[in-house]
């Protein structure tokens, strides 16, 4: 059973006989017994003739002439080459190519972005742990007491040159500071000669040395040429220090 | 007049009126593939009042419907060889015009204008409202200017509807499109060209119902 909403809802269409015929017989019954609803479709019909009764709005009276013109001009235009065509291309389909450059131009960037982006390497402790800092004081003790070579006047520190992992984290051992006596060969190697502090501690000894042996250092240059050179080391957590 | 001018070049050609007034609409079209201006001036006489309307309508803005008119003819000489026959030429003209329209955005732009400015009201501050601009030959008499009066609040009326169901109901009821041409035109399905004719009619009945019973009462 057809209800008003439903008959208003299909009135426009009823209109325009573009119900099916169900529908159309149903609203039919329903019009014999609602004026109502009769009401209703005679303003929307009213509605309809009205627009249809709407003078045609005249173009300006030049237009015509002026489109002809334009695209006589056209017509008169040199062959475009083409770049012009793939212009005008682009122009004409503006809102497909700007979404098309958009999603490019993104995934340009996000591409670069990721390029530049690389995993974070799980360093060992130890790895990060060397970090070099020697005092001049310190030096001039330990080579004060091993070498001449400090008396040449182009003696020059040894430095830290490159830190492998050696796999030993000396923060494991949760003793600090670690005092070593390293020496530092002519060829860049570490090797230890004594564990200071603390003493008697045969695995921290290997560990050390473990360590030691994954360093590789610049020797100490005296006259223009590398030269054996002993260091202290103070271990203190994950610094190495001179 | 333009359509002077093109009787008179067909006269030229050696042609007959007799011979325009029988040349098919896909003559026109071949013609006008093959380059020819005169054709292309038939095709403008014929269907440019109507496509500057049917903008004018929907923008409410005469100098934007004169460029997007005068565009729509420019894309359509450009793009007649694409036009296969599939629906009438008006259809497809209205398509590219609408499209066009759609694309400057300048309908959509004006959405939150067409809530405050009425073809009724003063425009772009004219003193004159842009229904008074429509040109008119009519005589001036009581009748005409009741019904002028009529047709004004209409077209106000008009820009009170949503845009997506105005232009279904503007194609149906003033340019008496079919719903498979509207829904060709505006690539939308049949169904919804149904549900937005009826909620512009709706929407147009709620605006005018009480001034058409004040007209009748009258």
């Amino acid at each position: 059973m057809m209800n008003c909403r439903k008959c208003q809802k299909l009135a426009s269409a009823y209109l325009d006989r573009q119900l099916t015929p169900p529908e159309h017989r149903d609203v039919l019954q329903h019009l014999s017994r609602c004026a109502s609803c009769r009401a209703y479709l005679g303003e929307l019909d009213e509605v309809s003739r009205r627009l249809g009764m709407l003078p045609p709005v005249m173009p300006p009276a030049t237009l015509a002439a002026e489109t002809v013109a334009a695209v006589t001009r056209l017509q008169q235009r040199p062959q475009t080459g083409i770049w012009t065509t793939l212009a005008n291309w682009v122009m004409s389909h503006a809102r497909p190519v700007s979404a098309v450059a958009s999603f490019l131009i993104t995934a340009v960037c996000y591409g670069a972005i990721l390029g530049q982006m690389k995993p974070i390497p799980s360093i060992p402790v130890s790895v990060r742990a060397p970090m070099i800092t020697v005092s001049a004081s310190q030096y001039q003790w330990i080579n004060g007491l091993s070498s001449s070579s400090l008396e040449a006047p182009s003696y020059t520190f040894p430095r830290i040159r490159k830190a492998q992992s050696s796999g030993v984290s000396l923060a494991e051992m949760k003793t600090t500071p670690i005092v070593v006596v390293a020496m530092i060969h002519a060829d860049g190697r570490a090797s230890l000669i004594q564990l200071v502090e603390p003493a008697g501690t045969p695995q921290l000894m290997e560990l050390v040395r473990t360590a030691l042996g994954a360093l590789q250092f610049r020797p100490a240059m005296a006259g223009g040429h590398p030269v054996p050179t002993r260091l202290i080391l103070m271990v203190d957590r994950m610094d190495v220090r001179g | 007049m333009l359509s002077v001018a093109v009787a008179e070049r067909i006269l030229d050609d050696n042609l007959t009126v007799a011979d325009e007034a029988s040349a098919s609409e896909a003559e026109w079209i071949e013609r006008v593939r093959q380059g020819d201006r005169l054709a292309f001036e038939w095709l403008v006489v014929h269907y440019q009042p109507s496509v500057y309307g049917l903008l004018y309508r929907l923008i409410g803005d005469a100098e934007e419907a004169r460029d997007l008119a005068q565009e729509t003819f420019l894309r359509v000489y450009q793009k007649i060889d694409q036009f296969r026959g599939e629906a009438s030429l008006r259809t497809w003209i209205y398509r590219i015009a609408l499209r066009q329209a759609a694309n400057h955005r300048r309908w959509w732009q004006r959405r939150a204008r067409d809530r405050t400015i009425s073809l009724d009201g003063p425009h772009n501050g004219q003193q004159r409202a842009v229904i008074e601009t429509l040109p008119d030959a009519r005589p001036n008499s009581e009748q005409v200017l009741l019904d002028r009066e009529r047709q004004q609040h209409l077209e106000w009326a008009l820009r009170q509807v949503k845009p997506s169901y105005r232009v279904a109901v503007i194609l149906r009821d003033v340019e008496g499109c079919s719903y498979e041409e509207i829904a060709h035109i505006l690539r939308i399905s049949v169904g919804t060209v149904k549900s937005r004719i009826a909620r512009g009619r709706e929407r147009l009945r709620q605006v005018l119902c009480g001034g058409y019973r004040d007209a009748e009462d009258d």
